[in-house]
C-alpha cells in the first residue's frame, strides 16, 4: 500500500480545520491540525510525513506569517509547500504572506474543493 | 408534448404540492414564522416555472398569482391573515385539481380559476403602499432563503457551536471592556479576532449576511484597535445590537438542511455603515479598506464571469501559475540587488517547482518539463557555494520563456474548451433539425413503427384517442421503489427455484427407472422443503417490496380537518400516529375513501361544538386520532374521537323508523348490535345533512369498501367519551393464513387471524338458551351455529355423533363457534375474487385453488357473525 501522504493544517477556527480536514481526508490525504502556528512548529516536528501545510494567519500565540517564517528558516522545509488560507485578501496581505515564503494565498471563504486542487497542484498529482 | 415530460412533471408537482399544504398548515399556525412562507415560496416557484414551461397556462397562472402574495408576505409587505390562508388553500386545491386532470386527460381541464386570481389580485392591490413590487422583482429575487457551502451536518454544527463561543466572549469582553478601561488595548485585540474569527467561519460556509455584519463589525474594531482609542459609548451599544443581531443569524439556519432564511438585517448594516464612514472621517485606511472590498467583489464577479467558459481545473490552474509566477519575478528582483539571499532562491525554485506540479497535475507535459528543467538549474545553483548571480540572467530568459509557454498553453485551452461547447450546441442544434425531419418524413408515410416512436405518432389520431393513450400510459407507469438489495435477494431466490425445479425433474427421471424407492422418496421429501422455504422467502420478498408506508395517505387529513373544523366552528386537532406503517401499495391506493369519510363523520357528527364541549366539561379543542399499526398478519388504522360518542338507544329509534329493524328487533337488540347498525345500507343519524357529511354516502359504503378489500370495520362507542372506528385490512390482497374445514361435501378455508381456537366438544355439552345453541368454554358463554344450515347445506352431522370438532371465531370481541364436520389444517391460501359474474356473495370473501386443484371458497368471517344473528332471531 502506498503511504499516505500527510497535510498539517493550522487554524485557530474548529471549523475551518474540520472542514478542511474533511476535505483533504476524503481525497485520500492524512491529516494532522493544529491550533495556532506554535502548536504548528510542534506538529511540524513530530510528523516527518507531513508533504504540505495549509495555515492561517491571524491566530492566537503565534501567527501565520511567524510560524512560516520560522519554517522557512530551517534548510530541512525549505521546499515544503505552504498554502495561506486567511480572511485578509488585500494585495499587502497577500504580497506579505509570499514574502515569509508560503507557495500560493488563498483568501477565504474559499471552496473546499478549490483548496484541494491548489492541494494537489501543489504536490504535483495528476488530475483524474 | 412529450408525455415522459408530463409524467415527470406531475410527479414532481404534486411532489411541491405535498410540500406546501403541510407547511400551509403549520402557518396557519404560527402566522409570523417567516421562514415558513419560504417553504411554501419555494415549491410554489418551481411550479410556477414548471407549468410554464410546459405551457399550461392556468397552472402556471395560479402558481405565479400565489408565488405573489407569498412574496409580499415573506417581505413583510403584507400581513398574514385568514383571508389570505384561504385564498391560498383555495389556489392550491385549483393547483391540485388541474393537476389530477394533466394526469387522467393529459390536459388542464375545465378549471375556473379567475374568481381565486382575481381574489389574490385584490388583496395584491390593497396591501399597504411602498411595496411595489414588479414580477422581474420577484423572480429576481427569489433566493432569501438559501443552501450553505456545507459539507456535511457536523460541519454546521461545529460552526455553531464555535459561534455560541465566540459570541459568549464576545459579550463577555465588551462588558470586561466597559468596566476596566485599563486593559482596553488588550481586549480590543481580542474582540477584534473574534469578530475576525466570525467572519471567517460564516464566509466559509456561506452565510452572505453573517459575513458582512461580522466584516463590517471587524472595520470598526480595526480603526479602535489601530489608533488605540477607547470605543465610545455609542458603538459599544451598537456592537452590542451587532451581536444580538448575530444571535438571531445563527438561529435561522436550519440545522436539519442546512440552508438559512435570514431575517432582514439591511438596518443594522446601514448602522454599521454609518459607524465605519463617520470613525473614517479623516482616517484613510477604512476606506481604503472598504474601496478594497468592492473592488474584490468587482472581481469576484469578474472571475466567476470567467469561469462559466472554462471549466475549474483550468482557473484554479491559472491562479496558481499567476501566483507563482509573481514569486518568480519578485525572487528575481530581490536576487538582483542581493543573489546571496537564500531565502529567496529557495522562493524561486519552490515556486519553479510548483508550476511544474501544476503542469503535471493539468497534465500539460511539456510544460512541467520546461518548468523542471529551470527548478533544476536553481537547485543547482543552490547547491553550489556562492556565484548564483552568474544564473540570473539565464533564470530571467528561461522563466519568460516559461510564462510565455503558459499563457499560450492556457489560451489554446480555453479556445478548445469553447470551441467544443460550441460544437455541441451546434450538435444539439443538428440533432433537432434531423429529429423533426425524421418526425415528418414518418407523418407522411405512415410507417408501422408506432412502437418505437409513439410519442410522434401522437399527432395523427383524433383527439379522443390521443387522450385514451394518455391516459393509458401514465396510469400504466404507476411505479413503486424498490431497494436494490431486495431484487439482487430476488434475484437469488429465482436461482434458488431453478435449481430446485432442477432436482424436481432429476427425481422424476429417478421415479421413472424405479430406483430405490425409500431414498427417491426421502429426496422428494427434501427437495420439496427446499421448496417451501423459497417460495416463502419469495412472498415474504416480494410482499416488502409492494409495501409502502401509509403517510402517502395520511397527509392530506390533517388539510381536511383543518378545513371541516373552520367550516363547522369546531375546534380540533388531528393527531396521527404511525404514519410509517407500511402496507401493500394497492391498499394504500383503495383506503383513502373510506377514512375520509371516517374522519368527515368524526369531525361532523363526532364532535361537539366547543360550547358543548365546555357544558360537559371537556377541553374546548376537541381532538381526532388517526392511527395506523400492525397487528399479527393485519394493518390496523384507527379513526377515535372523544366526541358525544353514539347512543346505542338513539340509534335503534332511527333504525325503528327507516324500518331498518322492528320495534321487536330493537328491544333484543344488545348496545353493541345497535351500534353496529350504523353500517345498515341506508342509515344516517345526523339530525341535518350537512355540507360535510351525510352526503348521501353512508357508512354501508364505508363497510364495503373495506371488506372488499377483504377487510374489516368495527366501531366502539361510550356515550360522552368518544367513538371509536377500527379498520382491520389484511397486510396484502394476495395471501392469507387460513383454516380449512370440511362440512358436507364441502370444504371452506375460515381466516386464521379470526380463528382464536378449535376443540371439540361433546354433545351433552350444547345448551339451548332462547332458541340458540350455546356452550361454555371454560367458564365463558359461546353462542354456537352450525356451519352447514348457515350455509345452507347438507351436513354428515348425525345425530350418534357424541364430539364435534368446532371453530371458535372472534370477530371485533364477539365470539362464535362454528360446528364444522371436520378439521383439516390449517395452510396459506391464495386469495382469488370470484369474479364480477359472481360478485360479492353474503358469507365468502372469495375463493381459493388447492393444491389437488379443487376450488374451495373462503367464508367471511364477520359476514358469517351477522348471519348468525339474523338467523338466530
Amino acid at each position: 500500500m502506498v503511504e499516505k501522504k500527510t497535510i498539517l493544517i493550522v487554524d485557530d477556527s474548529k471549523t475551518v480545520r474540520n472542514l478542511v480536514s474533511f476535505v483533504v481526508k476524503n481525497a485520500g490525504y492524512k491529516v494532522v491540525t493544529a491550533e495556532d502556528g506554535l502548536e504548528g512548529l510542534e506538529k511540524l516536528y513530530s510528523n516527518p510525513d507531513i508533504v504540505l501545510i495549509v495555515s492561517d494567519v491571524n491566530m492566537p500565540r503565534m501567527d501565520g506569517l511567524t510560524f512560516i517564517k520560522n519554517i522557512r528558516e530551517q534548510e530541512a522545509f525549505r521546499d515544503l509547500p505552504i498554502i495561506i488560507l486567511s480572511t485578509e485578501g488585500e494585495d499587502k496581505d497577500i504580497q506579505a504572506g509570499l514574502e515569509v515564503g508560503a507557495d500560493i494565498y488563498m483568501v477565504k471563504p474559499a471552496q473546499p474543493n478549490k483548496l484541494l486542487k491548489n492541494i494537489n497542484m501543489l504536490l504535483g498529482k495528476k488530475r483524474s | 408534448m412529450d408525455e415522459e415530460v408530463l409524467r415527470d412533471f406531475i410527479a414532481e408537482a404534486r411532489e411541491h404540492l405535498e410540500t406546501i399544504e403541510p407547511n400551509l398548515l403549520e402557518l396557519e399556525k404560527n402566522p409570523e414564522d417567516l421562514s415558513i412562507i419560504d417553504e411554501i415560496f419555494r415549491p410554489m416557484h418551481s411550479l410556477k416555472g414548471a407549468s410554464g414551461f410546459l405551457n399550461l397556462t392556468k397552472m402556471n397562472k395560479l402558481a405565479h398569482k400565489t408565488e405573489n402574495i407569498l412574496d409580499e408576505m415573506r417581505k413583510g409587505n403584507l400581513k398574514n391573515t385568514p383571508e389570505i390562508m384561504d385564498v391560498v388553500l383555495e389556489a392550491t386545491d385549483l393547483l391540485r385539481q388541474i393537476l389530477d386532470n394533466l394526469e387522467s386527460s393529459g390536459e388542464e381541464g375545465d378549471v375556473e380559476i379567475d374568481d381565486v386570481v382575481a381574489r389574490i389580485e385584490h388583496i395584491l392591490e390593497a396591501k399597504p403602499e411602498g411595496s411595489k413590487t414588479t414580477e422581474e422583482e420577484i423572480s429576481e429575487e427569489g433566493t432569501e432563503g438559501y443552501l450553505l457551502t456545507i459539507n456535511s451536518p457536523e460541519h454546521l454544527n461545529d460552526f455553531l457551536e464555535e459561534v455560541e463561543d465566540n459570541i459568549e466572549n464576545l459579550n463577555k469582553l465588551l462588558i470586561e471592556l466597559e468596566k476596566d478601561p485599563e486593559r482596553s488595548e488588550e481586549i480590543i485585540q481580542d474582540i477584534f479576532r473574534y469578530f475576525h474569527n466570525l467572519k471567517g467561519n460564516s464566509g466559509l460556509i456561506g452565510y452572505k449576511e453573517f459575513h458582512n455584519i461580522t466584516h463590517k463589525a471587524e472595520t470598526i474594531l480595526n480603526y479602535f484597535r489601530q489608533n488605540k482609542v477607547n470605543i465610545p459609548e455609542d458603538i459599544m451599544d451598537l456592537l452590542l445590537k451587532t451581536i444580538d443581531v448575530l444571535e438571531e443569524l445563527t438561529s435561522a439556519i436550519d440545522t436539519k438542511t442546512g440552508s438559512v432564511t435570514p431575517p432582514d438585517v439591511s438596518d443594522l448594516l446601514k448602522t454599521l455603515d454609518e459607524a465605519c464612514d463617520k470613525l473614517t472621517g479623516g482616517d484613510e485606511n477604512i476606506q481604503k479598506e472598504k474601496k478594497s472590498v468592492k473592488e474584490e467583489e468587482a472581481e469576484d464577479k469578474e472571475r466567476e464571469e470567467v469561469e462559466l467558459i472554462e471549466d475549474e481545473d483550468l482557473q484554479i490552474f491559472k491562479e496558481t501559475i499567476d501566483q507563482q509566477i509573481k514569486n518568480i519575478k519578485l525572487a528575481l528582483e530581490t536576487l538582483e540587488k542581493d543573489s546571496s539571499n537564500e531565502e529567496y532562491i529557495d522562493g524561486l525554485y519552490r515556486a519553479l517547482n510548483s508550476i511544474k506540479n501544476a503542469c503535471e497535475y493539468m497534465e500539460f507535459e511539456e510544460e512541467a518539463k520546461y518548468a523542471a528543467q529551470t527548478a533544476n538549474l536553481v537547485d543547482q545553483g543552490r547547491n553550489m557555494d556562492g556565484g548564483f548571480d552568474a544564473l540570473l540572467s539565464i533564470l530571467s530568459q528561461e522563466t519568460e520563456i516559461l510564462e510565455e509557454k503558459l499563457k499560450k498553453r492556457i489560451e489554446s485551452v480555453v479556445s478548445e474548451s469553447k470551441k467544443i461547447q460550441e460544437d455541441k450546441q451546434a450538435e444539439k442544434i443538428e440533432e433537432k433539425k434531423e429529429e423533426t425531419a425524421a418526425l415528418a418524413e414518418e407523418d407522411k408515410a405512415e410507417k408501422p413503427k408506432e412502437e418505437e416512436v409513439p410519442k410522434k405518432v401522437d399527432k395523427q389520431p383524433t383527439k379522443q384517442k390521443l387522450d385514451n393513450q394518455k391516459t393509458q400510459k401514465i396510469k400504466t407507469s404507476a411505479t413503486i421503489r424498490v431497494d436494490h438489495e431486495k431484487l439482487d435477494h430476488l434475484m437469488n431466490l429465482i436461482g434458488e427455484l431453478i435449481i430446485n425445479r432442477n432436482r424436481f425433474v432429476l427425481l422424476t427421471k429417478q421415479l421413472e427407472e424405479k430406483k430405490d424407492l425409500s431414498q427417491v422418496i426421502q429426496d422428494f421429501y427434501e427437495t420439496t422443503d427446499a421448496l417451501g422455504r423459497i417460495s416463502d422467502d419469495l412472498q415474504d420478498t416480494i410482499m416488502q417490496v409492494r409495501m409502502v408506508p401509509i403517510k402517502t395517505v395520511f397527509s392530506r387529513f390533517p388539510r381536511l380537518v383543518r378545513d371541516l373544523s373552520r367550516k363547522s366552528g369546531k375546534k380540533i386537532d388531528l393527531i396521527i400516529e404511525g404514519e410509517e406503517t407500511e402496507l401493500d401499495k394497492s391498499l394504500v391506493e383503495m383506503i383513502g375513501d373510506p377514512i375520509l369519510h371516517l374522519i368527515r363523520n368524526a369531525v361532523d357528527h363526532g364532535q361537539e361544538t366547543p360550547e358543548e364541549r365546555r357544558a360537559v366539561g371537556k377541553p374546548e379543542v376537541g381532538k381526532i386520532w388517526l392511527r395506523a399499526f400492525h397487528e399479527g398478519n393485519s394493518v390496523i388504522i384507527e379513526v377515535e374521537d372523544d366526541g358525544r360518542g353514539i347512543d346505542p338507544e338513539k340509534i335503534k329509534k332511527k333504525a325503528v323508523e327507516k324500518g331498518i329493524i322492528t320495534e321487536d328487533e330493537a328491544q333484543k337488540m344488545d348496545d353493541r348490535e345497535a351500534i353496529e347498525l350504523i353500517f345498515a345500507p341506508g342509515f344516517s343519524t345526523a339530525e341535518k345533512v350537512t355540507d360535510i357529511s351525510g352526503r348521501g354516502v353512508g357508512m354501508d359504503v364505508v363497510k364495503n369498501n373495506i371488506k372488499s378489500l377483504n377487510g374489516n370495520v368495527f366501531v366502539h362507542s361510550e356515550v360522552g367519551k368518544g367513538t371509536k372506528f377500527t379498520l382491520s385490512l389484511p397486510l396484502t390482497l394476495a395471501i392469507i393464513e387460513a383454516l380449512l374445514v370440511e362440512v358436507g361435501k364441502h370444504i371452506y378455508a375460515i381466516p386464521l387471524d379470526v380463528v382464536s381456537e378449535t376443540t371439540k366438544i361433546h354433545v351433552s355439552k350444547i345448551y339451548e338458551v332462547n332458541k340458540k345453541k350455546t356452550t361454555t368454554l371454560r367458564g365463558e358463554v359461546v353462542g354456537l351455529v352450525e356451519l352447514s344450515e348457515i350455509l345452507g347445506i347438507e351436513s354428515n352431522y348425525n345425530e350418534d355423533k357424541e364430539i364435534l370438532p368446532l371453530v371458535i371465531i372472534n370477530v371485533n370481541d364477539r365470539k362464535l363457534g362454528l360446528i364444522v364436520d371436520k378439521l383439516i389444517h390449517r395452510q396459506e391460501i391464495v386469495i382469488k375474487s370470484m369474479g364480477e359474474y359472481l360478485g360479492d356473495i353474503n358469507g365468502f370473501a372469495g375463493a381459493t385453488i388447492l393444491g389437488d386443484g379443487r376450488v374451495i371458497l373462503i367464508l367471511d368471517p364477520s359476514d358469517i357473525m351477522s348471519l348468525s344473528t339474523s338467523m338466530s332471531r
